[in-house]
């Protein structure tokens, strides 16, 4: 039996790290794949992903090559040769690949399928400029797309079951791939086709259950369901309340967890009995959730794809913490290793290893190198496609799986006091107050089609709704502050949301919440609980206290307790004296603001690993404090120091260094 | 001119990494202000700055007067209505689309903003690059392009075309060796494509003089 761990991929009891690099067999002449496959083994790699994709094995509707025309696509072959060398496997058969093929794995005839299509809100088809070809969005609410899914999917399932852990060495499933519209997720670029209509009022009858009830929430008079007609954008004079907007932003999540759930019923139906996890593209807001994917029935882990650009820190830090926060395994399920062609950039060794070194620091657990051999369209990995070795790539990572496997990194953990919760309803809100939402017409770095950015369309404090000032879905001001805060200080904190299970939520010691004047029922009677159940647990709220409910109905829920005293506190300005009367343990500290400081300890022992990392372009020399004696043996980038309570150590411009206590 | 099975194989990541540099200069960002008229007045984008003005009462010929006045320093100031907007992304999401070359279809799709969107001002659309790889896809071959920074091969392709189409980007990659002689380049390029392969160099510094705009 296999499952997913919180510290990696479970196989008949044995939990082993998940550390995976990505393969695509039949984009490597089949002569390279043994050679491939050994060196990726050399490198430490124990598990490869592979995608399937559709276009490549179904050749014309109902004609299907898996190696008989092209020895490349033969699959079985693959995956037999994975099993002789003692590889894992983790496929993904899509029917969404990527991949940067050029209608992204779907078979031609069905992206030109008119009752496949996704529609704009004028009923066109919704276009995608790749850098090959144009093609259209397909809509995740088809009933076609998931017959003629399901169809390839049974042509699969023969081979996929004889190569499936006991039998054989796969062991996992990726439902799709970072399924949210085509990189297109503001609310009105689409989905109005007909099925996706359809789909849309199935959700409001779960959720109103009456024509009547509807009609009371949003203001209008309704004979039934089937008179309503969605947004196309925020228009305040159509005399619609706000829930009508914000049911059509809940309706685009709605649709990806119903296409979620078709998939992973699907995969179910090939009987592989295998875990199956799915990859978010890079959202962590509207319309995707990560809590809400992972409770999926039969859906274990949904992660982030990462691909830094060099040197960053920001986008890693906030995604693999959120990731830690709110997902059963914090799963990278695409972290780049290379680059697309169209990028303009390619990461040098260096960069990569800052990368991945700050976010193994960050929390992540689970990993997906992507790519491991080098393909059509794709520069930087560590093999090239004819199976030469790139030195500095291969090295690092030959350098850095030995350090993980040795040292059992992933059985190690951050334990901070404090969680951030963002307020998934604020993201909402700024999406459905749009007033329209023109497709973007550009892909990477050759087809920059003429965009029309979303500020132009902007509507602030719609309704008299409080809005956070920030521009950006994803982003909320008080929020940005507490993080510029907290990083000063050198506190430790998780990110999360709304969503979160509230046994992890009691997991912390203080809670950021994101809070205005408006807070759901549901999301003010969470925070209560919190902040009532005692053990040293504070709320801290800001910028506003709620006093309403989504519909502007009062609810005092959180208000009522702030006023006993004591368990709330309410900052609309988060500084460093502002958190003065809160007292924060480090084990460890450092003083420099260039500097990054993370704990792990390990759960069956008193192990600890100190990451420090410098993501500054100057070498520095650092005073790490702490209490009392301590040894330490340098594990990554870093020499043995010891001292009482303090030593200092050399950190080189942008990297990350690991000790470990002894 | 590009061919949907295009293949790009074989890049040396640090030659093909100044891809992003290079194409700056021969496509340079355009600064664009957006500016959207709406009843109660109207809001630009510039920069990522919003400017919001509301009752701002601007007789219809001389928004594009006043809009270059306000953002002097954009290359180019395009004024859009909502329904403007909307006719716009109807035309360029059309069936008829399909059939079109991703080359042709980002050209059309400036021809239908220039024709559509009041744009000032108004010239040429075509970008260097374009150009040139149209230019080079008139006949058949090979074209070996080297990038020289000082002694230093800077940037280097090969560029197939076929009957009229670029069917395939490459590297000196794809002969495992000498990637950074350029005189060894192109005598691999001689041995694989014979006379159908012409290599052409070029310095940083005459690139930025030919091309940058």
């Amino acid at each position: 039996m296999v499952r997913f761990g919180e510290n990696g991929i479970i196989i008949d009891g044995r939990e082993i790290p998940l550390y995976s690099g990505a393969i695509h067999y039949w984009r490597i002449e089949r002569k390279d794949w043994s050679g491939i496959l050994e060196q990726s083994k050399q490198m430490g790699f124990d598990l490869i992903e592979t995608y399937i994709p559709w276009s490549v094995h179904e050749t014309e509707p109902g004609v299907y090559d898996f190696g008989e025309q092209d020895e490349r696509k033969d699959l079985e072959a693959f995956l037999t040769l994975c099993e002789q060398k003692g590889l894992w496997v983790i496929v993904r058969p899509g029917p969404h690949i990527n991949a940067e093929m050029t209608l992204f794995g779907y078979p031609e005839w069905i992206l030109a399928d008119e009752e496949i299509q996704a529609k704009t809100a004028q009923g066109t088809s919704v276009v995608y400029p790749y850098v090959t070809k144009q093609f259209a969005i397909p809509s995740y609410a088809s009933r076609k797309l998931y017959r003629e899914t399901e169809a390839y999917f049974q042509v699969l399932q023969p081979i996929l079951r004889r190569h499936s852990y006991p039998a054989g060495n796969i062991v996992a499933v990726q439902a799709d791939n970072e399924t949210c519209y085509f990189f297109r997720e503001r609310p009105y670029v689409m989905d109005y086709a007909g099925d996706s209509l359809a789909l849309y009022r199935q959700m409001l009858r779960e959720k109103y259950h009456s024509a009547d009830r509807v009609s009371a929430v949003y203001g209008k008079d309704f004979p039934d369901f089937e008179h309503i007609q969605p947004p196309v954008g925020y228009d305040e004079k159509a005399g619609y309340s706000m829930e009508y907007y914000l049911d059509w932003t809940e309706y685009k999540e709605y649709q990806i967890l119903y296409a979620l759930e078709r998939m992973v019923r699907m995969i179910e139906k090939m009987d592989l009995g295998l875990p199956v996890f799915h990859n978010c593209a890079y959202q962590d807001y509207t319309p995707i959730s990560v809590q809400r994917i992972e409770r999926i029935p039969g859906l274990s882990v949904a992660g982030i794809d990462a691909y830094p650009e060099p040197c960053d820190t920001k986008m890693l830090k906030q995604r693999i913490r959120y990731l830690a926060g709110s997902s059963r395994l914090p799963f990278v399920p695409e972290f780049g290793s290379g680059s697309w062609f169209d990028r303009g950039e390619v990461l040098n060794a260096g960069e990569e290893e800052f990368g991945y070194l700050y976010a193994f620091m960050n929390g992540m657990k689970a990993v997906n190198f992507y790519m491991l051999a080098e393909r059509d369209r794709w520069t930087g990995a560590p093999l090239t496609c004819d199976g030469r070795s790139r030195e500095s790539y291969r090295r690092l990572f030959e350098r850095m799986l030995r350090m993980l496997k040795e040292q059992e990194v992933c059985r190690y953990r951050r334990r901070p006091e404090v969680l951030l919760l963002k307020n998934y309803d604020m993201g909402r809100l700024k999406a459905c107050t749009a007033r329209m939402d023109p497709n973007t017409l550009s892909s990477n770095l050759f087809i920059q089609g003429p965009d029309i950015p979303a500020a132009l369309f902007a509507k602030e404090n719609a309704a008299e709704m409080e809005q956070d000032t920030c521009a950006e879905t994803f982003e909320e001001d008080w929020l940005i502050q507490v993080m510029g805060t907290l990083d000063a200080l050198h506190i430790d904190y998780d990110l999360s949301d709304c969503y979160i299970d509230e046994d992890r939520l009691y997991e912390y010691r203080y809670v950021f919440a994101a809070s205005y004047r408006q807070m759901s029922e549901t999301d003010q009677r969470l925070l209560r609980g919190f902040a009532e159940a005692g053990g040293g647990r504070r709320l801290i709220l800001g910028p506003s206290m709620p006093v309403e409910d989504r519909r502007k109905n009062p609810c005092l829920l959180l208000d009522s307790l702030y006023r006993e005293g004591g368990k709330i506190s309410l900052l609309k300005e988060v500084t460093q004296e502002s958190l003065a009367d809160m007292s924060f343990a480090a084990e460890y500290s450092v003083t420099d603001r260039r500097v990054e400081l993370t704990v792990h300890t390990r759960r069956e022992s008193s192990g600890k690993l100190l990451w420090l990392a410098n993501g500054s372009e100057d070498a520095l020399t650092c005073r790490v404090t702490f209490r009392g004696k301590r040894r330490l043996q340098g594990i990554w980038n870093s020499k043995d120091v010891e001292g009482e309570n303090a030593f200092m150590v050399d950190l080189e411009p942008y990297s990350v260094s690991v000790w470990k206590e002894v | 001119m590009i061919d949907r099975n295009l293949v790009v194989e074989y890049l040396e990541p640090t030659l093909w990494g100044r891809l992003g540099h290079v194409l700056r200069i021969l496509e340079p960002v355009r600064e664009v202000a957006h500016v959207l008229i709406e009843e109660e007045g109207y809001r630009a984008f510039f920069r990522g700055r919003l400017y919001n003005r509301k009752g701002a009462d601007i007789p219809e010929g001389a928004v594009g007067q006043q809009m270059e006045a306000q953002f002097p320093e954009a290359d180019e100031i395009r004024i859009y209505t909502r329904d403007t907007i909307a006719g716009f992304f109807t035309a360029v999401q059309g069936r008829e689309i399909y059939d079109m070359d991703i080359d042709t279809y980002l050209q059309f799709m400036y021809e239908t903003l220039d024709a559509r969107i009041q744009i000032l001002p108004l010239r040429k659309r075509r970008g260097n690059l374009w150009e040139l790889l149209e230019t080079f896809g008139r006949q058949d071959g090979v074209y070996n392009i080297g990038v020289m920074q000082g002694e230093a091969l800077y940037f280097q392709c090969m560029l197939e075309f076929r009957a009229g189409k670029l069917v395939r980007v490459t590297t000196a990659d794809r002969y495992g060796q000498d990637v950074f002689d350029w005189e060894k380049i192109c005598e691999n390029v001689r041995k694989e494509f014979s006379t159908e392969a012409v290599s052409i160099m070029i310095t940083l510094e005459q690139l930025q003089e030919k091309y940058a705009v």
